[in-house]
């Protein structure tokens, strides 16, 4: 019935996790890699331009800061799918669709941890800048943002991991990095590119964690030892 | 402030024109979509509520039973601390999304288990790490005092730690179910229902009244029930003290 | 050890995997398509099928979310890629998501269905109750589809492959009484009445059961209600409960369960062969002869068979589009 010439394939298994399938998607799995890194960088960059100036701004007032950080909140409740699917036809293909909603959601541990960083610097070190005739605007960042620092890694941390983690549902709308291949993989029912992606998530959180983790350790040899988060 | 705003409101405006707004107030207006069922028989909102209040329901109830006592077991071993913090690192960088779809496409299949599996284990973290370290730094001095009372092992943390941890356990209930709300929405993308279904179908239509009214449905309860279990939460403090008072009696 | 230059070794790795895959390649596709005479091996050169000329700029290649898209977008972009354009593909989740983009031109090439394509166009233009253009006649469809497609798209060759309904019944069973067509079956049923599998709709749409009833004048004498090509229909095929069933044309595992699809030889079934929709700026040039010269490659068969690869043998969309383009001597 069937012509023969046909199209043939090597039978790949369809296991949980093959070094095979790793090897010889080595090429996809890199660029896979870059795209879900770039992103992370993207929104998490975009996260902390924003969260710096809110901070900034939630200090001036008690009730600037419980309504920022509510804002920050109520944000972080709103659910991924809902966020990224609302600004698909807004942005269409652009890769703010899925940065914008990541960087929304790294707000309130930014927001935060700049907060408690800045509530760190004592007034008598402000008072001492002050008195060396600095503005305020230069106290704030040569001075308040510089003693916040450690808090500041300590909340990237926690953001970058969780970002790392959020671009897979970016998939669902056509985002990259591994939320493609993701979504590819139910696609095709493949066990082995979900399960492989998957892990790639984790790793690569993982690889960022301990890369901030020393970031932090370099910046504040001090409180080397100390438990973090 | 508004300033800063109005560019991003023009362009939301100009993507998302007329016919849209007109779809999404329909959408809103209609009788039916808040019903049990619509007219063509599909699942109206108050049913893909239930559903949702259901498996979320569900999912932080399993995750309780398992989440607490293994709190209290993990308080009872020296290495208990690490495994609590591995467990809490290890649930944030796993993608849930990724392991939802793994068991549809796997041995569990497409569906309300395939939902509920990861919601459970996802919800048990948050509750683990706040019951542990509300059991954990209960003042020891409360608990061999119990004890010296005669009261056994298990009675001291029926009756001592239990209730002094409960502001903390309070926070990870929040916690948990806040996470399991959200997450319940993704699970619409494997078939299991709920409030995500608006979004997942309407998106895959185009059909932007459900697209656009799920949206906001979902958000709105999200954020809700963030709102009022803080509210919740706020209430058991008051109730039950937080932990510094009690370091003091 | 390994743990010391993962990198390294993964690549080299790679490197190994590749070249088993190549030497593969170059045995079992000897010979197979003697119209190609020369392979190009060096990058400076274009593959044959860009037709000489050479392509530039970024194209996205939409997807609908099913494997059989995923890997046909591969496909295509690989072969935009091999002819100089920056080619990446997209995944949606169905045709109502990605073609107002593709009518606005963020997305400018999609592997599309002829028949389901003119009816949907048709539909945006015309309202939901719109009669039906599409065809069971594949050129028919194409002209309509021509007739309605907005000036900034358009449709290159069709593919001999389509996805599209069709009937199937046991191998053994038709062997035995010799059954190719449906007329075939039709005459069959005249002294055996058939019973007839499908999704619960068959009962009440034109594809199904009345078009086998009056445009084949088969006897039926039974429904049993299944599901839409599925592992249902499937099993009431081989389990002798139904004697035909609704299958989809390029599903593979309709002949590995030992079933076989009967000609639709009175086209009941709308053509909906693969085409590919383009912006009218791919309408010519490099990118119109590689997507051409693809699609005359995709039969019936191939297509079947690329699907079987993905859903089945479980390579990736990527890696089966790679080996396709290579087995077919394409690039």
């Amino acid at each position: 019935m069937r012509p023969p010439g046909g199209f043939t394939f090597h039978k790949q298994g369809n296991p949980w996790l093959s070094w095979h399938y790793i090897t010889s998607n080595s090429h996809a799995i890199l660029s896979a890699t870059s795209e879900h890194v770039t992103l992370t960088i993207e929104a998490v960059a975009l996260g902390l331009a924003l969260s710096i100036p809110l901070a900034a701004l939630a200090r001036q007032r008690q009730w600037l800061r419980s309504t920022i950080m509510n804002f920050c909140t109520a944000l972080y409740a709103v659910p991924s799918l809902a966020f990224i699917v609302a600004l698909v036809k807004v942005f269409n293909l652009s890769r703010l669709t899925v940065v914008i909603p990541l960087a929304a959601y790294s707000l309130v541990i930014l927001v935060r941890n700049i907060l408690t960083g800045l509530d760190e610097v004592s007034g008598e070190t402000v008072d001492a800048a002050r008195g060396m005739g600095l503005s305020n605007p230069r106290i704030f960042f040569r001075v308040r943002l510089p003693i916040a620092t450690p808090a500041i890694v300590a909340g990237l941390r926690l953001a970058v991991v969780s970002t790392i983690e959020l671009v897979v549902i970016g998939g669902y709308v056509g985002g990259g990095g591994y939320g493609a291949k993701v979504f590819e993989g139910f696609n095709t029912k493949s066990h082995t590119e979900l399960a492989t992606y998957i892990v790639l998530t984790v790793l690569l959180a993982l690889i960022a964690d301990s890369l901030l983790l020393l970031t932090q350790r370099l910046i504040t040899p001090w409180r080397r030892g100390m438990a973090t988060s | 402030m508004s300033s800063y705003l109005l560019p991003a409101v023009g362009v939301v405006s100009q993507r998302v024109n007329n016919s849209t707004w007109h779809q999404i107030t329909t959408w809103f207006t209609t009788a039916s979509t808040w019903a049990w069922h619509g007219e063509n028989g599909e699942a109206g909102v108050a049913q893909l509520f239930w559903e949702h209040v259901w498996i979320s329901g569900l999912s932080l109830l399993i995750a309780t039973a398992i989440g607490i006592p293994l709190a209290v077991a993990l308080t009872r071993w020296r290495r208990g601390g690490l495994v609590v913090t591995s467990v809490a690192n290890a649930a944030r960088s796993i993608p849930i999304v990724g392991v939802m779809l793994l068991l549809a496409v796997g041995p569990v299949g497409v569906g309300t288990e395939s939902a509920i599996i990861p919601l459970v284990v996802f919800a048990i973290p948050p509750l683990l790490t706040n019951a542990y370290t509300g059991i954990r730094d209960v003042d020891p001095e409360m608990t061999d005092a119990a004890t010296g009372m005669g009261m056994s092992r298990l009675q001291v943390t029926r009756r001592v730690e239990l209730p002094l941890a409960i502001p903390l356990i309070a926070t990870g209930v929040r916690l948990a179910a806040v996470q399991v709300w959200a997450t319940a929405t993704i699970a619409a993308i494997i078939g299991s229902g709920g409030l995500g279904q608006l979004i997942v179908v309407g998106y895959a239509t185009q059909a932007y009244g459900e697209v656009y009214g799920g949206i906001i449905v979902v958000a709105v309860t999200a954020v809700a029930l963030d709102m009022s279990l803080l509210r919740a939460q706020r209430g058991v403090r008051r109730r039950y003290g937080s932990l510094a008072p009690i370091e003091g009696s | 050890m390994p743990g010391s230059r993962p990198k390294t070794i993964m690549l080299s790795a790679a490197g190994v995997a590749l070249a088993l895959t190549l030497a593969a390649c170059g045995s079992s596709s000897s010979g197979g398509n003697p119209s190609v005479q020369t392979t190009n091996t060096s990058n400076s050169s274009l593959p044959a099928l860009c037709g000489g000329q050479h392509g530039s700029g970024k194209v996205v290649v939409a997807a609908a979310a099913f494997s059989e898209n995923e890997t046909l977008a591969q496909i295509y972009a690989l072969a935009l890629k091999a002819c100089g354009y920056n080619a990446s593909t997209k995944n949606f989740a169905s045709r109502e998501v990605y073609y107002p983009l593709v009518k606005k031109g963020t997305i400018k090439v999609v592997p599309e269905y002829a028949a389901t394509l003119t009816d949907y166009i048709n539909t945006l233009a015309n309202g939901a109750n719109a009669p039906s253009k599409a065809s069971g006649d594949i050129n028919t469809t194409i002209t309509a589809l021509k007739a309605e497609l907005p000036s900034s798209l358009a449709v290159l060759n069709a593919a001999a492959g389509t996805d599209k309904n069709a009937f199937a019944v046991k191998k053994s069973f038709a062997t035995a009484n010799h059954i190719q067509t449906l007329s075939q079956l039709a005459t069959y049923s005249k002294s055996h009445p058939l019973t007839l599998a499908g999704p619960p709709e068959c009962p009440s749409r034109p594809f199904c059961e009345p078009g086998l009833k009056n445009t084949y004048g088969m006897k039926i004498k039974g429904f049993k209600q299944t599901d839409p090509g599925g592992p249902l229909t499937e099993k009431a095929l081989t389990s002798g409960k139904a004697d035909v069933g609704l299958v989809f044309t390029s599903d593979p595992t309709v002949v590995q369960k030992g079933l076989v699809v009967l000609t639709d030889d009175k086209n009941l079934q709308a053509s909906d062969n693969i085409v590919p929709l383009v912006a009218s700026s791919l309408a010519t040039g490099a990118a119109a002869n590689a997507l051409n010269a693809v699609d005359s490659k995709l039969d019936q068969t191939t297509l079947i068979d690329l699907n079987k690869a993905v859903q089945i043998d479980h390579g990736t969309p990527q890696q089966v589009a790679q080996q396709f383009l290579k087995d077919e001597n394409l690039t």
